[in-house]
């Protein structure tokens, strides 16, 4: 039983226009995708994706982090030289 | 999830076309529908669908054994749509463009002439929905999905979506209540 059988809504909004798409325009979509696919299915791909995706933003959070630890033992050395 | 989706799944983790070929074939017109009655236009609609499966495709690797195909392809082609409508806001020049645009399935003055179509109060009723009822009602009412789905491509709770339901059905039907009225009044030989 499919929803519009029982749903009056449902049959409602089965008037709303859903035309398919053209099929060239289809077939265009699956074979620009399907070049994709395939191009993040290489080793390269992969690689790729592994420094965007963890190495890269490792590496800006560890010079961050050392940074801010950097900037905190200077300011604590004029607080304590100041006194 | 289908043993025949659990099988799909792991066959478009490791980037074979043909899975993605067959999931294609299955989703397409499902996933283009959703959009086109989203977004009201089709243009827009042939966008974002287009953007939806390079998305998909992109980011077949990253699916795990558990995802739910049809609430994952849901659920790129809403961020896609969501993404699209705040670009669009800032878009000046094309906020005034559409503004002064009829959408695709505005009924034409002949059309509005003997509006009593049925059709066209729901095309109307449902474009007035604001974009979190339109798409709860496409991926609940229309598409079928169970409650537990349509949460997991909205990012909401079960009870959540319940009640956002209940509001769309709600808006929907007070939209279709204006137009019948408004559809009444300009129909030939209503005497005034």
């Amino acid at each position: 039983m499919t929803p519009l059988d029982h749903d009056p809504l449902a049959n409602k909004l089965a008037l709303l226009p859903g035309d398919p798409l053209a099929q060239r325009a289809a077939a265009t979509v699956l074979r620009r995708a399907r070049g994709v696919l395939i191009d993040a299915g290489r080793p390269a791909a992969k690689l790729q994706r592994f420094w965007s995706g963890v190495l890269l933003p490792a590496v800006i959070l560890g010079c961050a982090l050392s940074y801010s630890v950097g900037a905190l033992q200077t300011i604590e050395r004029i607080y304590v030289a100041g006194r | 999830m289908g043993a025949e989706d659990t099988d799909l799944v792991a066959r478009l983790r490791r980037h074979e076309p043909a899975a993605f070929d067959d999931v294609y074939a299955r989703y397409q017109e499902r996933i283009f529908r959703f959009l086109l009655r989203l977004a009201g236009r089709r243009s827009i609609a042939e966008d974002l669908f287009q953007d939806t499966w390079l998305a998909a495709a992109r980011h077949a690797g990253d699916l795990t054994e558990e995802t739910d195909l049809g609430a994952w392809l849901f659920t790129i082609a809403r961020n896609r749509f969501r993404s699209h409508r705040r670009w669009a806001f800032l878009d000046f020049a094309q906020r005034e463009r559409l503004a002064h645009e009829p959408p695709d399935h505005a009924p034409s003055p002949d059309r509005l002439a003997e509006a009593r179509a049925e059709a066209s109060a729901v095309t109307e009723a449902f474009a007035r929905l604001a974009p979190a009822h339109r798409e709860v009602l496409l991926l609940a009412v229309v598409e079928g999905m169970e409650t537990a789905q349509v949460g997991a491509v909205l990012g909401l709770k079960p009870d959540a979506v319940r009640q956002r339901i209940s509001r769309a059905r709600a808006e929907l039907a007070t939209h279709l209540e204006t137009e019948n009225a408004v559809n009444r009044a300009l129909a030939p030989g209503v005497s005034r």
